[in-house]
């Protein structure tokens, strides 16, 4: 990210990220309604959304540090990295075991629910292992397994749901179907603006260096496979989307899945000639402003306004008369701090005097608090069915006590605490640098 | 049927293919294009996609300019103020301000037979300008009394050194914004030089006084950037 203004964009996305995941989780905590699958996934996105803010933050330091230079022994840049790198991992992690139980659980059996989350913690380890001994970054850590795994989960369930005649017609089949879109759209989102550059070879696309000198080719190839393979779901539910409404089913999922392709095809104009990947934000070329605009605004403002719609619209949230009120200032705070992060991204691209900028501000969070005192009622009580109607399969019981997910928040907090001190060591041993210099002048790491 | 003999991706494909076809148009469609992408990424742009893993490195050399004054001022046995102001205008024809490097030099000026030196001291005051002032390579205070030149100087620009450097990384363009900061130096730079005079006798001819010159050199540069040969 160029040194601009709009630098600060990611730190208030970053903001947003850890208050939705850290409010959300006070509401989840307190609903008394929800199915075992359904609480799991709460709590696993309220987390991840924490994890996720908390290494958000750090990256438009690291960004700006290595633009200048600034990247040399001893230097905190090697803190900002580690810690980008291990709460990416538990991101990235956590949305494998989203995956596995919500909005269709795919595993039917404790034993398998007990495997999946074994195996997904072994990733855990195995990445945050290989951070701590100063190897990450390479082929073991099986860059872009979630977005494959989320993909092919969430895109199944989305394509069985959605289209299945016997099913299609119940609302909560349609409900699971937006679930799982929405989701998609959650974790992918920001790399379908590049689908252009995927098919047309250009450089935006497979020049892209997201782990700039740390990572192999053979680790690239990897993970931008995980993009061909995230931009083949987006075609594919994009396309049933488009069909569906032409049959006169369309949905809202439709409209949003346009607009993202559309963007993508837009900013083939305008990256086309470009090697800059989509972390190359600012405001000073047309380049970095439309990655700011799209990608970078998928990141900060789209990913917590999405999963704060799924968490209300879809019965996440304790919804009692008693709680209600709590859950509206939680929405009001948000609407806030989005609107104040809009701005300050208006306010580094359009040159308007501070006055106007903080007039627009409070008519914003007025009409922002105007809509929620409008929308927030029939948000909560629409329908969020999901069970309706399916067959028990779709939904096995399996009883887990509810000490089982205090010990989870537990064991996620005790994983961020492990990640920020995993972080702090590399920087104090100088772990990063020595790893760059290694892989600078090293031929054969994978 | 139980959950054990269920199977999610048997209710998944579901009983017909007529109830699989969206699956299976769903992982065609993956498989095509994670094969597309294979195809470009390791065959036919293989090369050129190779080539990014040379890092981009970065000799930067600083093309010097030294703007000298001096000026020259009799002083008594008191302390008189020299003052260099930097303004925006002179910051604007160079990349940076890098260091300041100030001569005082004074020869015995009274004429006394056997009359020797007077001591000298000058003091670059940390005030005024926007510089390193507590950098250790600085030498802020000097002093004299055999009429040697007393030599001082102050960083500047942060680590400025002149001599070349490499940055691994990076672009030009990001480098030579880094080193084009026009706040350093900016301002008025004050010396502070104090006479003792002393006389061979002090029944005879007082020395009451001597001329001081001071040399101001403020070192300016321009950042060249150039790349070498990849790691």
């Amino acid at each position: 990210m160029a040194a601009t203004d709009s630098d600060s964009l990611g730190v208030i996305g970053a903001l947003l990220m850890i208050a939705v995941g850290a409010l959300t989780l006070f509401f989840v905590r307190k609903n008394e309604n929800l199915e075992w699958n359904e609480r799991f996934a709460a709590h696993i996105l309220c987390w991840t959304f924490i994890a996720k803010g908390i290494g958000n933050s750090m990256t438009d330091s690291v960004i700006a540090r290595y633009e200048t230079g600034d990247i040399g022994l001893g230097g905190v840049w090697q803190f900002e990295m580690a810690l980008m790198w291990g709460t990416d991992y538990l991101f990235s992690c956590g949305m494998i075991l989203l995956a596995m139980v919500f909005p269709v659980p795919i595993t039917r059996t404790k034993k398998q629910f007990k495997i999946g989350c074994g195996l997904v913690l072994l990733i855990v380890l195995i990445r945050l292992t290989l951070l701590l001994v100063g190897e990450p970054i390479t082929v073991f850590e099986l860059p872009g397994l979630s977005y494959l795994i989320c993909g092919l989960i969430w895109g199944s369930v989305y394509a069985k749901f959605r289209l299945d005649d016997n099913l299609r017609s119940r609302e909560s089949s349609k409900n699971i179907a937006n679930i799982a879109g929405l989701l998609i759209l959650f974790q992918f989102g920001h790399i379908w603006f590049s689908w252009p550059g995927l098919l047309l070879r250009s450089e935006y696309f497979y020049n892209f260096d997201l782990w700039l000198f740390f990572s192999s080719n053979l680790t690239n190839f990897m993970w931008q496979s995980s993009y061909a393979f995230a931009i083949a779901t987006g075609f594919f539910i994009l396309g049933m989307e488009i069909w569906c409404a032409n049959k006169g089913r369309s949905s809202m999922l439709t409209y949003v899945y346009i607009g993202y392709f559309s963007l993508g095809l837009i900013g083939y104009s305008i990256l086309g000639s470009d090697a800059q990947g989509f972390w190359y934000t600012g405001s000073k070329g047309l380049s970095e402003l439309w990655n700011t605009l799209t990608s970078s605004m998928h990141f900060t403002m789209m990913r917590p306004m999405i999963g704060m719609y799924i968490i209300m619209r879809y019965g996440l949230f304790e919804t009692t008369p008693e709680m209600k009120p709590r859950a509206k200032i939680m929405v009001i705070i948000l609407i806030v701090i989005a609107t104040s992060a809009f701005l300050e991204l208006v306010q580094a691209i359009l040159p308007i005097p501070d006055m106007f900028s903080a007039a627009l501000l409070g008519i914003l969070v007025a009409l922002g608090i105007g809509w929620e005192e409008k929308s927030f009622d029939a948000l909560m009580d629409s329908s969020s069915e999901v069970r309706k109607g399916h067959d028990p399969r779709w939904f096995p019981e399996l009883l887990i006590p509810r000490s089982s997910f205090v010990l989870l928040d537990r064991s996620l907090l005790v994983l961020i605490v492990s990640v920020i001190l995993i972080a702090f060591l590399q920087w104090q041993t100088d772990a990063i640098y020595n790893l760059a210099a290694e892989r600078m002048g090293m031929e054969g790491y994978f | 049927m139980t959950n054990e003999e269920s199977s999610f991706v048997k209710d998944i494909l579901g009983d017909s293919s007529e109830e699989s076809l969206p699956l299976y148009i769903f992982y065609g469609i993956a498989a095509l294009l994670v094969s597309y992408h294979a195809v470009v990424y390791l065959v036919i742009d293989a090369d050129s996609i190779s080539e990014r893993n040379a890092i981009d490195q970065w000799d930067v050399s600083f093309n010097q300019n030294i703007i000298e004054t001096s000026e020259t001022a009799f002083v008594q046995s008191d302390t008189v103020s020299f003052e260099l102001e930097i303004d925006a205008d002179i910051l604007a024809q160079h990349h940076g301000f890098g260091l300041l490097e100030v001569q005082i030099s004074y020869t015995e000026t009274s004429g006394i037979p056997f009359d020797s030196c007077d001591s000298v001291s000058a003091t670059l005051q940390p005030t005024g300008a926007q510089a390193q002032w507590q950098d250790e390579s600085n030498n802020l205070s000097g002093t004299s009394d055999d009429c040697s030149v007393i030599f001082l100087q102050l960083l500047v620009y942060p680590d400025y050194t002149s001599t070349n450097i490499s940055v691994t990384g990076s672009t030009p363009e990001a480098i030579t914004q880094s080193w084009s900061d026009k706040s350093h130096g900016l301002g008025t730079f004050t010396l502070d030089v104090d006479v003792s005079t002393s006389s061979p006798s002090p029944l005879g001819p007082q020395d009451n006084g001597e001329e001081i010159t001071v040399i101001w050199s403020p070192v300016f540069f321009d950042v060249n950037v150039e790349s070498s040969p990849a790691v």
